[in-house]
């Protein structure tokens, strides 16, 4: 109940922010195309990350997982989609891997360069490339912000990585509904 | 748009308004009726005359007038996490109150359960009424297994069975004290690490064959069971749920209400200290095998893992040397072996012993004339002297202490991971790691993440990774990446890893891969 009261609060805030249905169209860990206006109905968990990265992309999906594992049976109500900037080295296999071992319930999308600039940016995001004397060559420095979209494509609120899942979960459902 | 952190805290204000909630009186127990919790079923105002499942919905019919049930007059609170606290004759009192208190004060919805209604008598008389029956225990988010009197209980199939039955749906499973020997019979514990009540340590083992125990931490983290030692280590272990849980802030905010100490860095594991070489030879209340008529008390015991001293005050009419000739009978009596030392004076006893780790120790046993009449100042000391010759990279004698290291497990097409480990620099001077390799992967690089001034996450080499004294932990932002594997590495693996610190000190650890648990 309070929760509720408190989500309805944010439901409100955010009504004063972005209004406009989100799309773009990209490739997904399949090989197959994925225009995000398809899944319209479905409540979307967005982020970006990079493959080579150990920490907060793991934790990213580990926690959507929990998302998942909280709605239930709404689960097949909600998507999460992985957008990675790395294009160099997340390649269709390595995608198909990595969200097979951390979160089968996840969308790796991948796209050349230029496609993934445009969608970074319409979402507001941010990464850069930075050169290393890491064995790795270089590091890819992104946002890790979670977009939360709504059955319409609009972005209802964002979610920091440091979230808990239940507090996402919660927001998930209350959009499913 | 919005952070959703923000609600957090309102919801953190909120919850912690829940606790003033106060918890309503219980039903009679010879008029016994069972509810539906309310969920919005339809059935939840239907009232049964036994335990069992709604018809409606299929949840546990919970007894009508309990916390649980009461919920419907309150509005429901589906949010709401709950503890369950397992209850039993003989139960320690602070083992059950102090997680109440703290899960309690967390914003918890908390419950006892017991094997029926009847009235528990706690350890030392205290008299309490269980919430729940077994058999009609709602659901938990922690279930908390105390300890105190516990043989009864730990040979009871039907605890052990709601255990196993409760913890499926838990996330997590806190065990108190000897509760670890009620939950080890569970066999749930099998393959993990344990520990329990400093004194009941030795035992658990021939209980638990298949579980590594422990002596030298306060609580034992294997991600869903978690067991504490004695008494008081409930406190912390809750606190540490609590943190796990929710977050390392609300903890820290119930702590402080509690107005309770809280170190969650400290490394106290009274189970570690060096006493129990002397307890061993005089018990728990260290009493001495004096001469007829000769009275004694303890003035002091004190120490560290490392070394300890007894001193006792021995009163009567004697002389040092018979107080001494019966000290020395107690001590030959064990494992300890006396040393034939020239200077052995009349007052005076040297001895050696080997301990369960084969770290090689020294004792002095003294008993002097205190300067009034018939009054003697009697002392046992013990000192570590040698370092256990089988534990290399576990022993502090380059002061270096590595623990809990682990390896993630990444997909197979990964050629790369990272490893965690906390070391403590138990010197006095701080050092730093300097280098790190192993022969499966091309590189082992010390690296750093961070939140950037752009508000990005940032990952970095790191030239050194210095270690004050003190505890340094390599559990997320700073680790250790392993770059181009030659090999996919698999939960089970153990892989060679070689630090290279400061003062060409080297250690080669082998680190266990494991995956990693969701937050």
């Amino acid at each position: 109940m309070k929760r509720m009261f408190i989500l309805s609060i944010i439901v409100l805030i955010a009504a004063g922010f972005d209004t406009a249905a989100q799309d773009f169209s990209l490739t997904d860990h399949n090989g197959h195309r994925f225009r995000l206006s398809k899944h319209r109905g479905k409540v979307i968990l967005l982020f970006f990350g990079y493959t080579s990265c150990t920490e907060a992309c793991p934790v990213i999906l580990g926690r959507v997982n929990k998302v998942f594992e909280q709605l239930g049976t709404e689960r097949e109500k909600a998507l999460a989609v992985f957008i990675s900037v790395d294009p160099g080295r997340d390649t269709r296999q390595v995608l198909r891997d990595y969200v097979k071992y951390f979160s089968a319930q996840t969308v790796a999308l991948t796209g050349r360069k230029e496609e993934i600039d445009a969608v970074v940016k319409q979402f507001g995001a941010r990464y850069e490339i930075e050169k290393s004397d890491s064995a790795l060559g270089y590091h890819v420095n992104h946002t890790t912000d979670i977009y939360l979209i709504d059955r319409r494509g609009v972005v209802h609120s964002r979610f920091r990585h440091t979230d808990r899942a239940d507090l996402m979960a919660d927001a998930v459902k209350s959009l499913i509904r | 748009m919005k952070y959703y952190h923000k609600a957090r805290v309102i919801v953190l204000v909120a919850s912690f308004s829940l606790m003033l909630i106060p918890v309503a009186a219980l039903a009679s127990q010879d008029s016994a009726k069972y509810v539906c919790p309310p969920c919005g079923c339809g059935a939840d105002n239907v009232e049964s005359d036994k335990a069992g499942d709604c018809t409606a919905c299929g949840m546990t019919l919970v007894r009508k007038g309990t916390p649980a049930a009461m919920a419907a007059s309150q509005g429901p609170s589906p949010q709401r996490k709950r503890a369950a606290i397992l209850l039993f004759d003989g139960v320690q009192i602070i083992d059950y109150t102090g997680p109440y208190e703290v899960f309690g004060q967390a914003g918890l919805e908390v419950f006892t359960v017991a094997v029926s209604m009847n009235q528990i008598t706690t350890a030392m008389g205290m008299r309490v009424n269980p919430h729940y029956t077994l058999e009609d225990s709602p659901r938990a988010d922690v279930i908390i297994i105390p300890g105190g009197g516990v043989t009864p209980t730990q040979e009871n199939p039907q605890v052990i069975k709601w255990i196993q039955e409760k913890s499926k749906d838990a996330e997590y499973v806190l065990s108190v004290c000897n509760g670890a020997y009620i939950l080890a019979k569970t066999g749930l514990l099998d393959g993990m690490t344990a520990t329990t009540f400093y004194d009941l340590i030795d035992g658990l083992p021939a209980i638990a064959p298949k579980v590594k125990v422990v002596r030298d931490r306060r609580y034992v983290d294997n991600g869903k069971f978690i067991t504490t030692a004695g008494i008081s280590s409930g406190i912390d272990g809750s606190l540490y749920v609590v943190s796990k849980m929710f977050s390392k802030a609300r903890a820290q905010m119930v702590a402080l209400n509690m107005e309770y100490n809280w170190q969650p860095d400290s490394t106290y594991a009274r189970a570690s200290f060096a006493d129990r070489h002397i307890r061993n030879i005089f018990g728990r209340n260290l009493r001495l095998n004096l001469p007829e008529g000769v009275q004694s008390r303890v003035l002091s015991t004190e120490g560290s893992p490392r070394s300890w001293e007894v001193r006792w005050q021995a009163q009567g009419a004697t002389a040092a040397a018979d107080i001494l000739k019966l000290l020395n009978e107690s001590l030959a009596a064990g494992t300890w072996k006396k040393e034939n030392s020239a200077k052995s004076e009349a007052t005076k006893s040297a001895w050696r012993f080997t301990d369960e780790d084969q770290a090689e120790w020294r004792g002095e046993a003294s008993v002097q004339p205190a300067g009034v009449a018939n009054t003697f100042a009697v002392s046992l000391k013990i000192d570590r002297i040698g370092s256990p010759a089988s534990k290399i990279p576990a022993d502090a004698a380059d002061g270096i202490i590595i623990r809990d290291a682990w390896i993630q497990e990444m997909p197979p097409s990964q050629r790369l991971t990272a490893a965690y480990m906390i070391i403590e620099n138990v010197s006095s001077r701080d050092t730093a790691i300097l280098s790190a390799h192993s022969d499966i992967a091309g590189a082992v690089e010390l690296h750093r993440v961070e939140m950037n001034d752009k508000q990005m996450m940032r990952m970095r080499r790191l030239d050194r990774i210095n270690l004050p004294t003190g505890k340094t932990e390599l559990t997320g932002d700073l680790h250790l990446m392993l770059i181009n594997l030659k090999r996919p590495v698999q939960e089970g693996d153990k892989v060679a890893l070689t630090l290279e610190f400061e003062n060409s000190i080297k250690k080669t650890l082998l680190v266990p891969v494991r995956r990693r648990a969701a937050m």
